[in-house]
């Protein structure tokens, strides 16, 4: 440690960083623009000067850019490691002033109409610099803004010239289409011409811009002031990393996402989904009320009696026909577990499924166990930025774990700061970094059927089909363990041997023996347990190298995939096939649409043999449209819930709204609470019973019936406010309107509905300070309205944050004794593990033999806005989403259907008796005897993915999607 | 002598003090026979300042255009928090008020509103008759407040002095008259 005087006060600092750093996390305010926590310092803006003083005596002292001058030189700089500088100085404070007044002197007096008023870095710089009156009176200049697609508006006249866009879409998230145009002050940033930004990152400008030049469209449209947000803590449903987010409602509208900060998982960056993704909440065709389908004995009762008499007849039923076995629930992998839990208990473990394809179960509890006894840990989002070898399998992580993918791109970049490192440059100095750096990358391998957004960093692309992906994994694994027990002269043999051959292969080995932290990357995409299978063999290989930093990551495909598979019970298709067997009566499902899981014939053969089908979910899915009752339940945004990230971690995702608190007539309601009233009834009990609702008594019944979550016990602790009798509150301290915002409805002033038991408020009475534990719903602090003011809730200026880590790991220890209910998965994992498994069961002819199999195998393809089912139902997306297509190999499509075949031509996809027909599309990376469908992309459902098919061309023209 | 000069303050004090009551007497009777200050209301009404602090009003620009841009500065600093409004943006790229909902049984006539107003837009007007029956109506919207003329401030018009750039106005963002007659040429490396 040591001593740094700062305008005659002395604080202990640790050396470490920039001034500027120094200076932020001991809370004193400097103002500045082009550094940020992500992107390190260039000194561009000159706003952040300060004096640095030679010793006490010195008074005359050097005004030097905070952010570019080395905490360490500075205490160099003066006697026995002290530092002398002064933020208060009159030359600094002059200094300051005077820049930001040249920043001003173009920006437009237009504060009251820009969506970034309120939450602007530039409103608090100047506040902060004291510049209040403007002397530039003249003409300013103006641009012509650019349409930028959906998802960013783009008003450059608001620019002041930081820098801080580009170098974030360049250099951080790999973009290549928005850049820097012109000279002098007539910089332009922006694209060449007008155009939907590419980077699936792009929604991050609209926080990375310190003024309103990159706004969020999404959020534009139903516009609202910061101040005015009623704030969640949620967690982000899009994929299986777990990204938080703080969600913001007004009028009982979810009006934005932003991001979260956190340190493990997404640091400061979402990706364009989670973003933009959540227009699904505000649809207004969701179940708010109970729906009784036309014709269903329940719609007369409704039309009769309203919807009090449906439920209590509904529970009724129901007990009958769990007494007599006769019910089939369904769960899902996009609902929490308290929810799944819920109706588990409803139903009885026995007559439970967890709502995910069999053949998906079995990868998804593979990855489950893998998080406990696989060699390997799985990395955080963090330790992936840090790693210094990427190899990933089958995944396009872009489009399924999109996060993941932008860390990818950092772990490819810290071969820079490695480079500058060895030369005692510092990680911050960014010119420095790239300049020393020239682009060299850490390697990053990709193994993969088609092209992949990552394919720009990637040192080494394979494009296989997904059997030979399995075979070139196995092969990896094999030649991992034969080059490590050879001697190096050996080795080096055996890998020039395969050079030639396998030139991917080879590669990898090299890559992996030399690194230190490497990490390996496969999921759910390809749909193939032996793919997994063959990755975790690698693991246990890398491991038998002594490479202990070293990271297995699997993905599943939905935010709560992992938690479903923990929980174990029976399959979808197990569960179905006892509904198509006439055994059930009953069925329940709990938000999750069949139509994507089976094809119409098996739905239609099921829901004949039923008595009544009932769907509860948020959205009217094609499955829920064929039910005969619907229940309207909550939204991630209208519920608590908890959530299994791929790294086995829970989080909780805070309910943001009541959505009954604006309308007074929605029915709107968790499902626990659904399934809680329908138990209340049955047992005689008093209704509406709210105590086994608080989200940690709902969690501690679950841990009951599933010890393998009981490291989550206790996450509502990371959820308070230090100050007792507090809560945190989820609206800033000036938050307006709340004698009026329901005045049209009611002129009787009614306070907002504060949840018993919960660490959160729902209005501004509370807790807004930097203390507490790792969840904060929103960020704000005096003087500090942008997103920047996370700063204060970490330790270190782009560490962690003071309240710790989000969430916790399930297997942080390790655990090897708590198993998988109903899962062999030691029969499962015996293969893979033992290396003798390994080695002995690689055989590339057998793959081989297996693609001259008839047909052509579907290799499933993904995409970032549409895959997803819940994001895909945002109307925003509807411009970013494609429509379905089969991708071809374009030399193979030119000889089976003729050189005439164009693009967009229709082909019908047969298999058994099912066919599909969708325009086709060409390209150069897929491989032959394969074709590229995109699963999911405006409901082609999943079973699809992995089949054999024939292809055929089809004379009409485009028709919708072809359902037989 | 200290005993004689004590006798004549306390007389002279006596002599003040018959004389202002005297004095007073004569003024109440006087004021007896003057003109009324008090106003026979509401029959009569009272004649009041511009500045008076009474019903607000949303006005509109010397072009008729309404002024309201929805910013929200108004009910931020409302101390009863009775303004709850809604900012919507035109094609054109302009904003205003979807909805604008003050609720008049709580406001307390305080004026910040019309302060922080950066559009002249929300402004205090002296009529005070704002009794109603059924106390739903107080609650007032956007169609009840808005008035068809331009209130205290006849010639600020905020969307022609700074607006989104749009096709109505023009890109009025330059202000002055050395304000450059086009966009900026960004692909110019002149120096």
């Amino acid at each position: 440690m040591a001593s740094i005087h700062i305008d005659g006060k002395t604080y202990e600092v640790d050396g470490a960083g920039n001034l500027l750093e120094a200076c932020l996390s001991l809370g004193l305010d400097i103002p500045y623009f082009c550094w940020h926590p992500a992107l390190g310092s260039v000194g561009s803006c000159r706003q952040c000067a300060v004096k640095l003083h030679k010793d006490e005596s010195d008074k005359r002292g050097m005004l030097v850019m905070a952010c570019m001058t080395d905490a360490k030189a500075a205490l160099r700089h003066g006697p026995e490691h002290k530092a002398w500088i002064s933020i208060e100085d009159e030359d600094a404070t002059a200094f300051r002033k005077q820049v930001a007044e040249w920043l001003m002197a173009n920006h437009p007096h237009d504060c009251p109409v820009c969506s970034e008023g309120g939450q602007c870095q530039l409103q608090d710089m100047i506040m902060m610099t004291g510049h209040g009156q403007r002397a530039y009176r003249f003409g300013k200049r103006y641009y012509t803004s650019q349409n930028l697609g959906p998802f960013v508006a783009h008003e450059m006249n608001r620019c002041i010239g930081c820098y801080r866009c580009v170098r974030y879409y360049q250099d951080y998230a790999g973009g290549t289409d928005l850049g820097v145009f012109g000279s002098r002050d007539r910089l332009f940033f922006g694209r060449e011409t007008d155009g939907v930004l590419e980077s699936e990152f792009a929604g991050n400008l609209t926080e990375i811009c310190p003024t309103g030049v990159f706004t969020d469209k999404a959020y534009e449209g139903q516009f609202t002031r910061k101040w005015d947000l009623r704030y969640g803590p949620g967690i982000c449903q899009g994929c299986a990393v777990g990204c938080a987010i703080s969600a913001g409602e007004r009028y009982g509208t979810l009006r934005r996402v932003e991001n979260r900060y956190n340190s493990t998982i997404n640091g400061y960056f979402l990706c364009d989904r989670g973003r933009f993704g959540t227009g699904y909440v505000n649809r207004k065709d969701r179940p708010r009320k109970i729906y009784a389908a036309h014709g269903s004995e329940w719609h007369s009762l409704q039309e009769r009696n309203g919807s009090e008499a449906v439920l209590a007849d509904l529970s009724t039923k129901l007990a009958e026909k769990i007494a007599a076995e006769r019910v089939i629930a369904i769960g899902s992998p996009r609902a929490s577990l308290e929810n799944n839990h819920a109706l588990e208990r409803l139903v009885g473990e026995e007559h439970f499924s967890s709502g995910v394809p069999e053949e998906e179960l079995k990868r998804l509890r593979f990855m489950a166990r893998m998080l406990q006894v696989a060699p390997l840990p799985s990395p955080t989002i963090e330790e992936v930025e840090q790693s210094d070898a990427v190899i990933i399998f089958g995944e396009d992580l872009t489009q399924t774990a999109a996060r993941m993918a932008l860390a990818v791109r950092q772990a490819a970049r810290q071969r820079e700061v490695a480079l500058a490192q060895e030369r005692g440059v510092a990680a911050w100095q960014a010119r420095a970094v790239s300049g020393i750096g020239q682009g060299a990358k850490n390697p990053v391998m990709i193994a993969s059927p088609a092209a992949t957004r990552l394919d720009d960093v990637a040192l080494h692309t394979a494009h296989v089909s997904p059997s030979n992906l399995v075979a070139l994994a196995q092969r990896l694994a094999q030649v991992l363990v034969a080059v490590g027990s050879s001697k190096s002269d050996a080795a080096e043999a055996v890998l020039s041997d395969l050079e030639e051959d396998e030139p991917w292969v080879a590669c990898a080995v090299r890559v992996l023996l030399k690194a230190e932290r490497p990490v390996l990357i496969s999921g759910e995409a390809m749909m193939s347990l032996p793919l997994l299978e063959a990755v975790a063999a690698c693991a246990a290989a890398l491991h038998q190298q002594g490479k202990q930093q070293g990271r297995l990551a699997l993905l599943p495909r939905e935010a709560n995939g992992m938690g479903v598979a923990m929980m174990g019970r029976m399959s979808l298709d197990a569960a179905w096939k006892r509904v198509q067997r006439g055994e059930v009566d009953a069925l329940l499902v709990l938000e999750n649409d069949l139509t994507r899981a089976f094809s119409p014939v098996q739905l239609k053969q099921g829901l004949a043999q039923l008595e009544v089908c009932i769907v509860a979910d948020h959205q009217f899915t094609s499955f829920a449209q064929q039910a005969d009752l619907v229940l309207p339940t909550a939204s991630f945004a209208e519920e608590d819930g908890s959530y299994v990230n791929y790294e086995g971690r829970v989080q909780r995702s805070y309910a943001v709204f009541d959505p009954t608190a604006m309308a007074g007539e929605d029915e709107i309601r968790p499902f626990y609470k659904w399934a809680a009233d329908i138990r209340a009834r049955q047992a005689d009990m008093p209704q509406g019973c709210d105590t086994a609702c608080d989200e940690e008594a709902l969690y501690n019944e679950l841990v009951v019936d599933h010890p393998i979550f009981a490291a989550g016990r206790g996450l509502s602790k990371q959820c308070y406010a230090p100050v007792a009798g507090e809560r945190l509150a989820r609206q800033s301290p000036r938050a307006s309107g709340r004698t009026a915002e329901r005045a049209n409805l009611s002129v009787w002033d009614k306070g907002y509905h504060q949840k018993s038991g919960s660490g959160l408020s729902a209005t501004m009475e509370g807790y807004s300070g930097t203390e507490g534990g790792a969840v904060h719903p929103f960020a704000w602090q005096p003087g500090w309205n942008s997103p920047q003011a996370w700063i204060a809730y970490q330790t270190t200026p782009g560490g962690p944050l003071k309240g710790g880590e989000l969430g916790v790991r399930l297997f942080a220890k390790r655990p090897k004794n708590v198993l998988l209910c109903g899962c062999d998965e030691d029969e499962l994992l015996k293969d893979s593990l033992s290396e003798g498994g390994v080695a002995g069961s690689v055989d590339h002819a057998a793959f081989a033999d297996k693609d001259e199999g008839e047909g052509l195998e579907v290799v499933p393809l993904y995409h970032l806005f549409g895959s997803e089912e819940l994001s895909a139902r945002s109307p925003l997306f509807a411009q970013r989403c494609e429509s379905p297509y089969v991708l071809l190999n374009e030399q193979e499509a030119h000889e089976r259907f003729g050189d005439d075949l164009a693009e967009g031509a229709s082909l019908c996809l047969s298999c058994g008796t099912q066919s599909l027909i969708l325009p086709c599309r060409f390209s150069e990376t897929l491989g032959r005897g394969q074709v590229g469908l995109p699963v999911g992309l405006g409901g082609v459902p999943r079973f699809w993915g992995r089949q054999r098919v024939s292809l055929e061309r089809v004379a009409a023209p485009l028709c919708e999607e072809g359902r037989p | 002598m200290r005993a004689l000069v004590q006798y004549c303050v306390n007389l002279k004090g006596l002599c003040v003090g018959a004389v202002t009551q005297v004095r007073t007497i004569g003024m109440v009777f006087l004021h007896a026979a003057r003109k009324r200050q008090t106003l026979l209301y509401p029959e009569e009404k009272p004649d009041l300042a511009p500045r008076y602090r009474g019903r607000p009003v949303l006005t509109r620009d010397p072009n008729g255009v309404e002024r309201c841009v929805g910013c929200g500065l108004c009910a931020v600093v409302c101390p009863v928090d009775c303004i709850a409004l809604q900012q919507e943006e035109r094609e054109s790229g302009q904003w205003f008020a979807k909805f604008f909902r003050l609720n008049m049984s709580r406001c307390v006539f305080c004026g910040l509103c019309e302060e922080a107003c950066p559009t002249s837009a929300i402004q205090l007007t002296p009529d005070f008759e704002l009794g109603e029956y059924r106390r739903e109506d107080l609650v007032l919207e956007k169609e009840d407040l808005l008035i068809s003329g331009t209130g205290k401030d006849h010639s600020y018009s905020f969307r022609t002095h700074i607006g989104r750039a749009s096709a109505e106005f023009g890109a009025q963002w330059a202000e002055g008259d050395d304000a450059p007659q086009s966009p900026v040429d960004t692909r110019s490396l002149l120096p």
